[in-house]
């Protein structure tokens, strides 16, 4: 698989494990995993790629990315004040 | 110091907290009760003579030399065998006893070589130097006669031989074999005038029979019978220093027997809290790679891969490493560089290359080897107890009733402590066995040896741990086994109610399970029962856990486990992560992990960041940084083009080499701090040469979180320790680093860092070692961790969902892979396949099932061809019943193997640590080499060139 296919599936991966909870519940738990654990540009190429139309993230993926999205929006700007 | 050889107290401490106090020869001594006399009058100084007797093992009183007179008492008892009671009187010197010893000293000596001066043992042999102490003057039978001079020696092992014309059939080293190491490999053959030590069979020598050349019995010869061959051939050493083991995360301390900057050898240290005076093959014996000719000693420098290497001066090295790493954020960004610390070098190094990535490149772009090895054990250690590590000291074996082993060799991987927790499983000193469960694809060699039995073994298939933890506590919840004592006191009880519910239901039954994970329900419910009502128990895990799809939850449904049966928080239970590297406990405490600062604070804690902040004079980044496989992902996207790697091998240790040549050859700048050219240097640019363990100070941190100091022993033949390598690095890139010696890196991470607030060279000089967190709440360390209650608050109970993992068999790879150890060599072999430990372990093999090498025409000893989705290798089969139908196994000591071409990309959900335990693979005769490895030999070679300065006119 290709980067882009290996991010997808990994998001994938960490929602399927949290499986048995609820959809909200289990799409913030991935929103929270990605957050605390991906580089920027992981974040931002994700979240870029479920912006694009269909993929093949499950609901709880997709559902968990756009969280990300909003959330990495928020914290950009200490990101950015210190890249050089 | 001067050498001195270790005290020899003549038997074992007693551990008993009584004491009583005794008079010998006219002065009072006082001893824990159960201390023989010997050991009382040793307490003392006073040396009684001895023979067979010695503090390693149980006394045995056969040589009758150690005789004393006990006041009120007739005759001369043993003083090894006769325990000391209160209010005795002895005399260990008297005209009689004198006369007696010097008659048994006079029948030694008569069947013994008197050459003494020529001897490899001069100066440093119990023999002789009781031949003194009793006043040995002449020998009345003469030496002619029937004796056992002029025996052949067995000089198979590599590292010491065995003249059997030396030994005075002492049975120390049968002992040691069996006592301390546990193998049982020695024997006294034949009796009387015969009796002679013999390696198993009369047709074995030491290499062919089942030693596995610990050293226990070297240690334990008081003659030069058995002797190291390096002190043969050098001589006797004449200046000792304590130092750290740099293999397994075991942690063994050792004496560095020096004579002048030459090793000759390395001997356990009896006051190591981790070994205990025991050792292994590789510690003990294997540190020649220090002075092997693949050593690089210069550091060197090419423009493109296909280029030979050109030596230079480290200052040409160092700024040119700078102005790469420059030029790279310059025209791709801050994110372009990272790098990596090794779990081999020491925590003030590994702290220093973090610093260098957080300070100096400005990102958090680090990561380290535990990514491929125990990342997942800090995840869930952390999320279920609130700490990423393990709860015990090796101590703690010696309590436990039940011993649970998953996903771990010992034995091979884990040698020393695996001798210690054999001891436990023997049930000496009159505690019953501790009982023995198994759970693991192989029949590995705590299954059964001698004196050893599994009450259970689980053979699952590989990629089913989950599913078989949870059906454990199925059993254990709906049986009523749970300990709602514990859980109500130190859990969160919804939580557990939640866990509960979940793992009761019926599709977590052993029974419904039995498919998935081929194991029997009526075993696994036993096993269940045993964990949950025999008393202390303990789990030992190894990389068999976290090397999965579902490592972490692998990691909390043992957490899990050891919650609902009350098994935290004492000596004997406990969650036992057995460390696969020297130090990679320490490179996760001092912050390796892209996300975490040292003492595991995350990067986002803003609090944490300040401190750093104001330490350091910069700004940290506030998000985290690429792990090693995001590195490799990025790299092939061409966002990453910087990689600093301090001791670690990615191409050969990384899963799917393919994956990660593309990642390294993508990158424009790879630096590789190493000893060796190693195969990741195939891809590098620029090799500063590294110094051994043997080379540099600091310290390590091993599997109990006891921290050890690494002592110079010589100097670093490269002309630095790795620490100032970094650092010069550092100030060639414009950093101010001031640090004249590793203890004052150690002084900032107490500084930056709660949990080691209270570490500093001075007291690991003092005290021998630390656990931490050493802290104002435990000054003194802490040998068990979650002691009243979870460092977290509450235990939290995690459900664990089981999810297999997407590697599926079929038609086309119908067997599953998994990979493994073997105790002669470590990791990737880049120590161990330079020294002699190759005579034990010349190449790879896959294990294979008989049923299976004959469904495929195999025999033992055939070429196979092994094939995967991501590639195939060649490489011999050993046939065993070891391994289940349908599963293979090998080890990946070896490069020419290429046993990670066939792992895959996949990785535990988590934390990515590779998914090395399975994948599906075809196994099928073969003719020679695969393409892939005939074009990677001749890439090897080929960046290995040097190219030779011209000699100036």
């Amino acid at each position: 698989m290709n980067t882009l296919e290996h991010l997808v599936y990994m998001v994938n991966q960490i929602a399927r494990n949290f499986g048995t909870l609820d959809q909200d519940s289990a799409a913030e738990a991935t929103a929270e995993h990605i957050l605390k654990y991906w580089d920027p540009r992981m974040k931002r190429r994700i979240v870029a790629h479920a912006g694009e139309g269909p993929t093949d993230l499950s609901d709880v993926a997709t559902l968990a990315v756009s969280i990300v999205g909003r959330r990495a929006d928020s914290s950009a700007a200490v990101t950015t004040s210190i890249a050089s | 110091m001067t050498y001195q050889p270790q005290k020899d107290f003549g038997t074992p401490k007693s551990k008993a907290s009584e004491t009583i106090s005794l008079s010998i020869d006219g002065r009072d001594v006082t001893v824990p009760a159960g201390t023989s006399v010997m050991r009382a009058a040793a307490e003392i100084d006073n040396n009684i003579p001895k023979l067979c007797a010695t503090d390693n093992v149980k006394s045995f009183g056969s040589c009758r030399l150690c005789l004393i007179e006990i006041e009120g008492r007739r005759g001369t008892p043993a003083s090894c065998t006769t325990p000391a009671e209160d209010g005795m009187v002895v005399k260990t010197q008297t005209p009689f006893l004198q006369k007696l010893r010097k008659g048994v000293m006079e029948l030694y000596i008569s069947d013994h070589p008197l050459d003494c001066l020529t001897c490899s043992a001069n100066n440093d042999c119990e023999l002789q130097d009781q031949a003194a102490n009793v006043g040995l003057r002449d020998v009345r039978y003469g030496y002619e006669g029937a004796n056992h001079l002029g025996e052949a020696k067995d000089t198979s092992n590599p590292y010491f031989d065995f003249d059997p014309s030396k030994c005075i059939a002492c049975s120390r080293c049968v002992r040691a074999c069996d006592e301390v190491q546990g193998t049982f490999a020695l024997t006294m053959d034949g009796r009387g005038f015969a009796s002679k030590i013999s390696a198993g069979l009369p047709t074995d020598d030491f290499l062919s029979s089942e030693c596995v050349s610990c050293g226990a019995c070297v240690e334990a010869c008081p003659t030069a019978t058995l002797q190291e061959k390096a002190v043969t051939e050098i001589g006797k050493p004449d200046r000792t220093e304590i130092t750290t083991c740099a293999y397994c995360g075991v942690g063994c301390t050792f004496r560095a027997e020096m004579r002048g900057d030459q090793l000759v050898r390395m001997v356990p240290w009896k006051d190591g809290k981790a070994n205990r005076g025991h050792s292994c093959v590789k510690g003990r014996f294997a540190w020649g790679y220090a002075n092997h000719q693949d050593r690089i000693t210069k550091p060197m420098i090419r423009e493109n891969i296909d280029q030979p290497w050109r030596e230079v001066g480290w200052d040409e090295a160092l700024a040119y490493t700078a102005s790469e790493i420059k030029r790279i954020q310059d025209k791709y960004g801050r994110l372009s560089a990272g790098g990596i610390t090794s779990s081999r070098c020491t925590n003030e190094e590994t702290f220093l290359v973090q610093k260098l990535v957080r300070a100096g490149f400005g990102n958090n772009n680090v990561d380290t080897c535990a990514r491929v090895c125990h990342s997942p054990t800090g995840y869930g250690l952390n999320t279920t107890f609130g700490t990423s590590a393990g709860t015990q000291d090796f101590d703690s074996v010696e309590d436990s009733d039940v011993i649970l082993v998953i996903g771990a060799n010992p034995t091979d991987a884990h040698p020393v402590f695996a001798s210690r927790m054999k001891k436990r499983l023997r049930g000496i000193d009159g505690k019953p066995a501790a009982k023995l469960i198994v759970i693991d694809p192989r029949q590995i060699a705590l299954v059964k040896s001698p004196h050893i039995e599994a009450a259970h073994h689980l053979p699952l298939q590989p990629g089913t741990n989950v599913a078989v933890l949870t059906a454990m506590a199925h059993v254990i919840v709906t049986e009523g086994l749970a300990d709602e004592a514990f859980i109500r006191e130190r859990c969160d009880w919804n939580e557990y109610a939640d866990w509960a519910a979940f793992v009761s239901d019926e599709r977590h039954a052993p029974e419904t399970l039995e498919p998935v994970t081929r194991v029997a329900a009526s075993e696994l419910r036993a096993a269940a029962r045993l964990f949950a009502t025999g008393g202390n128990g303990a789990i030992y895990y190894g990389l068999g856990v976290t090397e999965h799809s579902q490592g972490s939850s692998t990691v909390m449904a043992i957490a899990n486990l050891a919650m609902a049966t009350g098994n935290i928080g004492r000596r004997g239970v406990g969650v036992n992560p057995l460390r696969g590297q020297n130090n990679v406990q320490g490179a996760c405490d001092m912050g390796s992990f892209p996300h975490e600062l040292s003492g595991y604070r995350h990067v986002s804690d803003a609090g944490a960041r300040a401190l750093f902040e104001d330490d350091w004079g910069v700004s940290i980044d506030s998000e985290p940084g690429l792990r090693i496989p995001n590195m490799l992902d990025a790299a092939v996207d061409g966002e990453f083009k910087a990689l600093y790697v301090q001791g670690e091998d990615i191409l050969q240790s990384d899963p799917n080499t393919k994956h990660v040549s593309a990642g390294l050859a993508a990158m424009e700048c790879v630096i590789v701090h190493d000893l060796f050219l190693n195969e990741t240097a195939n891809y590098a640019h620029i090799f500063l040469p590294g110094s051994t363990f043997l080379e540099k100070n600091g310290t390590f941190t091993n599997a109990e979180r006891r921290i050890q100091l690494v002592n110079k022993v010589m100097a670093p033949v490269n002309g630095m320790e790795d620490w100032e390598v970094t650092q010069a690095l550092a100030n060639a890139m414009g950093l101010d680093w001031n640090y004249s010696h590793p203890s004052e890196i150690m002084d900032e991470i107490s500084r930056l860092t709660p949990t080691f607030a209270g570490v500093n060279f001075d007291r690991l000089r003092e005290e021998g070692s630390l656990q931490w967190p050493v802290n104002e709440a435990a000054p003194d360390g802490s040998p068990i961790m979650h002691v009243d209650s979870f460092v977290r608050g509450k235990g939290q109970f995690v459900v664990t969902d089981y999810v297999p993992t997407d590697e599926k068999t079929g038609p086309r790879f119908p067997l599953l892979l998994t990979t493994g150890r073997i105790l002669s060599h470590y990791n990737v072999g880049a120590q161990t396949r330079r020294t002699e430990n190759t005579a034990w372990h010349p190449e790879d093999l896959l294990e294979m099932h008989p049923t299976d090498a004959e469904n495929r025409g195999l025999k033992d000893g055939d070429w196979t061809k092994l094939s995967s989705r991501s590639g195939e290798t060649t490489l011999r089969i050993e046939v065993t019943e070891r391994v289940a139908p349908g599963v293979v196994y090998t080890t990946f000591h070896h490069p020419v193997t290429q046993a990670n071409v066939i792992t895959t990309d996949f990785s535990d959900w988590a934390t990515n640590c590779p998914e090395y335990k399975v994948t599906a693979v075809q196994v099928a005769a073969s003719n020679g080499p695969t393409d892939w490895q005939e074009d990677y030999e001749q890439l090897s070679d080929q960046s290995r060139r040097i190219e030779t300065v011209e000699a100036a006119e």
